[in-house]
């Protein structure tokens, strides 16, 4: 029997269904209203530079007493925690009584140029966590960090233990060099220097298109293709443009970070393999030994599973925790399942540790 | 195969010549006439916030549904055009390959659909460069020869300059031929990959019944074909080396726009980045000294102020920095009398 069986009525009512499916969301197109984010209202607590803390508010009381400080990356922004009313990590963790803040790194743009990691992580990260406690009176608070942010928060961990009660890492690469990694793959053969001192500022166009290549086939072209199903759904739409208005809702760079990150984490592993330095800061996973919570998704992309996976036995915790949820590096937020898993798996995890 | 299951070659004949037309009701509304109307709506969706790169994010959806459209086309073409009706995996291969047209380099599929969806900011030189493209190639044994002579005379600088471009330029296109040609590999596995997943489904109750189901397992199969080359020692070593004669080209082109710009009295990028970096230098000893003072006040021991940032010297002029590799230094007295002369 062959592979494919066609019949000419099959095909030609399928490209009938097709043709109507673009005829009708050409409709919902320009029916569709403009697109918001977030879910949950919130109030700004820290400033500096571009960098933003802010605490969400809520209705519902707050029963922890330490409130959980989310560090995203830079890469993309912060919002996705927090995209819509159904899909949001912070709503949920605002209903289970959490005190809920998030740092927004802002938009860096030439000025911020030679901003490097001791900035970001010494600077902007320490004063963000030291400006949490004083808001809310605690000498320790819990710390997560997404992506980047989860690297960042490992190394700022590592300096700063005295300030973390716990921390949470949430697709976060430690091993930068496992087989699967072709973001890895390639910088590796890149003189990161030359890139730096050329291009100045990353562009989050360029960034975004590294991404996009990473999948060619699916991201460029049958991502659209697919998108024709849900073209006659204005709710479905809304979803869709939504999250593609996060995707390439993206900041630049800032070239000094961006040069260090590449040549020490992704060139040199040195977060996995030793010898990091941040500012004048030695980085060493060993000095770590706060409960840590570590959740990775089994089919990501960007941040294969056995990258995060590296971190047990990393460091010097006697309290580690995995979860492996079952999607992508973006399913990981805001599907349905992970609505469904990883808020109250965050919750019962800190509400078991204080 | 059964004539029902099949279809008539009549019939498959029909469905082309009339494919267009069942498509009609919306896809050429949408693909063809009306489509900028849809491409407003998408920036009214997002704003106006997108600006200049409404069509950008249009374009993307309507290129994803052209080119499927295209596939479409062809492939209902190829099965009313065929011989005959395909029987098995490697017959069904050979006529998606007639599909997707020729896999000769210029038809790489792969490096089309690149060029295809390109943002403006994310396209290398290539487009910039374009025009120069066909001219250097049928010159380039006798440039390559013309770029090695000595430069002399008043322009001699100059000359060697514009040497330095042009020679960047030609290992530029030889670094992306490198890259064209891994990424013709790669649609070529691709096609090896689709005709063992296609094996796959002549088990009963395996068959794909659809255009769709089609694609869709195309799609899988590219992914896997690329994928494959993307991770081998061969492609990390063509990107590394496109990305970084990317770069050298970028560097001695800023260089040449700084000189031109310098002379009618314009910022240029290198003095930028000095007033960029000075800025951030205060910024952090103002923020050392913010803390200390918080730390004075609150009766706390202050810590002393951390030892100074290592500073890269900031790069020359950027054409002069091509091929250097930057090594961060201390901020040692030579190097600021440097910094200072550069900042001048």
């Amino acid at each position: 029997m062959g592979p494919i069986q066609l019949e000419p009525n099959q095909v030609a009512a399928e490209l009938s269904r097709f043709g109507e499916k673009l005829a009708k969301g050409m409709k919902v197109l320009k029916e569709v209203p403009e697109v918001h984010y977030g879910a949950s209202a919130k109030q700004e607590i820290y400033r500096e530079d571009k960098v933003v803390v802010y605490r969400f508010t809520s209705k519902h009381k707050v029963t922890h007493k330490t409130p959980l400080l989310i560090a995203y990356a830079l890469v993309n922004r912060p919002y996705m925690v927090d995209l819509q009313d159904d899909r949001s990590i912070v709503k949920s963790l605002l209903e289970a009584g959490h005190d809920v803040y998030l740092i927004d790194w802002g938009y860096p743009d030439a000025s911020d140029r030679y901003l490097n990691l001791d900035d970001y992580i010494n600077g902007y990260l320490r004063r963000s966590v030291k400006a949490v406690s004083k808001h809310t009176g605690v000498d320790k608070i819990n710390l997560l960090g997404i992506c980047q942010g989860g690297a960042f928060s490992l190394c700022y961990a590592s300096i700063y233990p005295e300030t973390l009660q716990n921390l949470i890492t949430m697709v976060t690469p430690v091993d930068f060099q496992t087989p699967d990694n072709m973001l890895s793959h390639w910088t590796r053969g890149m003189d990161v220097d030359l890139f730096v001192d050329t291009l100045g500022n990353v562009p989050a166009d360029l960034m975004n298109w590294c991404y996009l290549t990473l999948k060619p086939y699916r991201l460029l072209q049958q991502k659209y293709v697919g998108l024709t199903d849900i073209l006659d759904n204005p709710a479905e739409m809304e979803n869709f443009l939504r999250m593609e208005k996060w995707i390439f809702d993206s900041p630049d760079q800032a070239g000094e970070a961006f040069r260090q990150f590449i040549k020490d984490f992704y060139q040199g592993n040195k977060l996995m393999t030793g010898g990091l330095k941040i500012g004048s800061k030695d980085v060493d996973l060993k000095a770590i030994k706060l409960p840590i919570l570590n959740i990775f998704a089994e089919q990501d992309h960007l941040v294969p599973p056995n990258a995060s996976r590296a971190l047990k036995g990393a460091t010097s915790t006697r309290d580690y925790t995995e979860l492996s949820f079952k999607g992508g590096h973006i399913g990981i937020y805001v599907s349905g399942r992970a609505q469904r898993e990883v808020p109250p798996a965050i919750d019962q995890w800190l509400r078991k540790r204080g | 195969m059964a004539k029902a299951a099949q279809g008539g070659f009549k019939d498959w004949e029909a469905l082309h010549q009339q494919w267009w037309s069942a498509v009609s009701e919306g896809a050429n509304r949408f693909v063809q006439g009306d489509w900028r109307d849809a491409g407003k709506a998408f920036g009214d969706l997002f704003g106006g916030k997108l600006g200049d790169d409404t069509d950008a994010a249009t374009e993307r959806f309507i290129q994803g549904t052209k080119q499927y459209l295209d596939w479409v086309e062809k492939f209902s073409g190829q099965l009313a055009n065929g011989s005959g009706f395909p029987k098995d995996a490697v017959q069904w291969t050979q006529l998606f390959q007639g599909a997707l047209g020729p896999m000769g380099e210029t038809q790489n599929p792969l490096r089309d659909l690149f060029a295809a969806m390109a943002s403006p900011d994310a396209r290398g030189f290539e487009q910039v460069f374009s025009g120069w493209a066909n001219p250097a190639d049928l010159l380039k044994g006798e440039v390559q020869g013309l770029l090695g002579m000595p430069a002399f005379g008043y322009t001699r600088e100059s000359q060697e300059r514009q040497q330095r471009l042009m020679a960047a330029f030609l290992q530029y296109q030889d670094a992306m031929s490198a890259y064209n040609r891994l990424m013709l590999e790669a649609s070529k596995r691709a096609v090896s990959k689709f005709q063992s997943l296609l094996a796959e489904r002549e088990e009963p109750g395996r068959q794909l019944k659809s255009l769709r189901q089609v694609y869709d397992l195309w799609v899988d199969a590219a992914e896997d074909g690329y994928a494959e080359v993307a991770l081998s020692p061969e492609f990390r070593s063509a990107y590394g080396d496109l990305v970084n004669k990317q770069m050298t080209l970028r560097s001695l082109v800023q260089g040449e726009v700084e000189r031109a710009t310098g002379q009618f009295g314009m910022p240029t990028r290198t003095e930028v980045n000095s007033t960029a970096r000075r800025m951030q230098e205060m910024r952090r000893e103002m923020r050392a000294l913010q803390e200390r003072l918080e730390a004075l006040e609150a009766g706390q021991p202050a810590a002393k102020p951390a030892p100074k940032a290592a500073v890269k010297p900031a790069p020359k002029a950027a054409g002069k920095t091509v091929g250097r590799k930057s090594t961060p230094t201390s901020t040692k007295p030579a190097a600021k009398k440097a910094a200072a002369r550069r900042s001048r």
